[in-house]
């Protein structure tokens, strides 16, 4: 049985001098969970996943790891081991070497140790590599040394520190897979740090939003997308197009909000969001959620007519930047592009289209 | 410009200016050609202060005194004399002995400071460093006159202890002795062992000493498992910084050596001087240098060896 709240953070808060780096932080990781800390550089993502691994002390709130707080265990007695940044290889010793560093202390037997070593070598599939030192290495290879030499020690918990920011695009595609499958695997609780919310939601059972030293939601990526608690989450998780809006009328499945120039959009209500009569809200809708035609499409809310003002190909989809009438900033559709474009009537600059999404499509936020 | 010229009627002028321009080109294009006309001027200096004194040394050990002058002849006599006579290679050996006691000393002192300035001072490191060659801003005489202050038969120690009553007479031990020596020399090589010790330390990815600690090792299974290994070439270099010009030192030995305290050094002194048998220094000059280069070169061996392991 997996053991909910294996990783507990209370209430921590940072300071670096007069710098805040981290506010009242709560966070709940489960057991076995591959859990994202996500944020703009300067959050304090890295922070916390410092404070998990005993390098930085709170300065205010506790850590508990399995029950146990952390705040009397120093770094190399905590039951976490970490993959940093910039991998830390040891450059004085062989990839063999490195991954036994962690087990020194337990001083096995030679023929055990070597087995453990030639598993480890075997799981990142580096066989044959253990005399290797660091710069005859790759940056992936690196990498997967470095996650050995932190697995052997059976942690707990696995810190990454933005594992993959140092591999190249493709490179990183498929250590993101290969990353996830060796985490179920190996069954490790993974909190992992990254500033790449495509990564992020990749990869992850779970993530936090942080921004500025504060939590902002913790979710699924799903929910995190397609239900974002505020419009900063909202901006940094993906394209999101936002109209302000009062709302109407409230029903039981069904709110009706007045949106100006969008006229009357209704969204589907969940049991997070019930504004009630009259309070400003929030519309935000994903770009992809948009339907583009050229005739009206037969519903009887959530459409709106608009001028393409920009049009640009990408292959599978296409983007488009449509004005409606009264509307600050044009709004953001992405249409995936099932059918070859080529001698269809497709949306092309200047062209007049209708816009239509579903109640579901719509998310309604707390108004700025 | 090449092609200006080639077009221009051919005279004599004009193809040596070509192949001037030709030999510039080649030269300038090459970046090993630049690289040595960069050290060129340098490069000049060592030539003519080191290799040809060399030569000269190298030359005079083979030749023999002559009353006032030397005898230009082909010789191995004095060769035979070093070996010949025990004294020389006892003496060769104390002052390895004497240096590779200063250059431990040194290392281990140097060691610590070096590690605190790395690793323990965060602000103005560059007036630490600066503290630490102050000593080098007086003469190497007067600093080696300040330990004979020190350690003198009624120096400070010694007037200090007695004032206190701890000692009733002088301690003989202090000064003109072996110990003396090592104590003053390493005190005055101690920045030359420190700097070294510092860039080596200063250039450790702290990553790496958190990947240490981050793998269950306490403070001092850290400093043997990662920061030392790491910091050898440092230490190395102190070594040999220390450990190499020692062996030839003759003034230390001279002012607070004593008898005991003899080096080779003192002895090639005293054959271009009083002894006034130039080839016989000469010859032990090549020795001891020959000697150093080979324990150099075996102990660089034997590291390499050691880390390929």
């Amino acid at each position: 049985m997996r053991k909910r709240n294996f990783i507990e953070v209370r209430n921590v808060t940072k300071r670096f001098g007069r710098v805040r780096a981290l506010h009242s932080v709560d966070i709940e990781v489960n057991e076995g969970e591959f859990f994202a800390l996500l944020g703009p550089s300067g959050c304090g993502k890295t922070t916390l996943l410092r404070i998990l691994a005993g390098f930085e002390s709170p300065t205010e709130g506790e850590v508990f790891i399995d029950g146990q707080a952390m705040s009397a265990v120093p770094a190399n007695r905590r039951p976490v081991n970490m993959v940093f940044q910039n991998y830390a290889i040891f450059p004085h010793l062989n990839v063999r070497q490195n991954i036994a560093y962690g087990l020194r202390r337990q001083r096995l037997p030679k023929a055990e140790l070597d087995a453990v070593i030639e598993r480890a070598l075997v799981l990142i599939k580096l066989e044959g590599f253990g005399e290797r030192r660091s710069d005859q290495l790759s940056g992936g290879q690196r990498q997967r040394v470095a996650l050995a030499r932190a697995l052997v020690k059976q942690p707990k918990v696995l810190l990454l520190d933005e594992p993959l920011g140092a591999l190249d695009k493709r490179l990183r595609e498929q250590m993101q897979v290969e990353l996830r499958a060796l985490q179920q695997e190996v069954g490790v609780t993974f909190v992992f740090v990254t500033h790449d919310q495509e990564e992020a939601l990749s990869m992850s059972d779970r993530i936090a939003v942080l921004s500025e030293g504060e939590v902002l939601q913790v979710d699924t990526p799903e929910r995190l997308y397609e239900r974002p608690v505020s419009r900063e989450v909202a901006d940094f998780i993906g394209t999101m197009n936002f109209v302000e809006g009062e709302v109407e009328g409230v029903d039981t499945d069904m709110i009706s909000v007045d949106a100006g120039p969008l006229g009357r959009v209704s969204a589907a209500s969940d049991e997070r969001t019930r504004p009630g009569r009259g309070a400003r809200v929030l519309i935000a809708i994903r770009p992809e959620k948009i339907a583009v035609s050229r005739e009206r499409p037969d519903v009887p809310s959530n459409l709106v007519r608009g001028q393409v003002s920009a049009a640009s190909y990408l292959g599978d989809r296409s983007h488009l930047r449509v004005d409606v009438p009264g509307l600050g900033a044009p709004i953001s559709v992405a249409s995936q592009n099932i059918l070859p474009l080529l001698h269809s009537a497709h949306a092309a600059e200047s062209d007049a289209m209708w816009l239509s999404w579903p109640a579901s499509a719509v998310v309604l936020l707390p108004p700025e | 410009m090449i092609r200006r010229l080639l077009a221009s009627p051919a005279g004599a002028g004009g193809l040596g200016a070509l192949l001037l321009e030709r030999v510039r080109r080649r030269f300038l294009r090459s970046p090993q050609m630049r690289g040595y006309a960069l050290l060129s001027p340098t490069l000049f200096v060592m030539l003519l202060f080191l290799v040809v004194p060399l030569g000269i040394l190298f030359t005079l050990s083979f030749w023999k005194q002559d009353g006032l002058f030397f005898a230009p002849a082909f010789s191995i006599d004095n060769y035979v004399a070093f070996f010949g006579r025990i004294i020389y290679s006892k003496l060769l050996a104390t002052s390895i002995g004497t240096s590779l006691c200063v250059a431990t000393a040194t290392v281990l002192l140097a060691y610590p400071m070096a590690y605190c300035l790395a690793f323990r001072i965060k602000r103005a490191k560059i007036m630490w460093l600066i503290l630490i060659t102050v000593p080098f801003w007086t003469s190497f005489l007067l600093r080696v006159f300040a330990w004979k202050i020190t350690l003198g038969y009624q120096g400070v120690i010694n007037s200090g202890l007695m004032t206190i009553g701890l000692i009733s007479e002088p301690l003989q031990f202090l000064l003109y002795n072996r110990f003396s020596l090592v104590v003053t020399l390493t005190h005055a090589w101690a920045a030359f062992a420190i700097l070294p010790i510092y860039v080596s330390l200063e250039k450790i990815d702290r990553s790496l000493l958190e990947a240490a600690t981050d793998l269950g090792d306490g403070p001092v299974a850290r400093f043997f498992g990662v920061t030392l290994p790491l910091s050898m070439p440092g230490v190395i270099a102190a070594f040999l910084f220390v450990f190499i010009p020692t062996v030839g030192d003759y003034v230390t030995p001279r002012l607070v050596g004593g008898t005991g305290g003899i080096m080779i050094g003192n002895i090639i002194q005293t054959m271009f001087g009083r002894g006034n048998n130039w080839p016989m220094g000469a010859a032990l000059a090549v020795i001891s240098m020959t000697t150093i280069t080979l324990l150099v070169i075996v102990t660089l061996w034997f590291i390499r060896k050691m880390r390929q392991r």
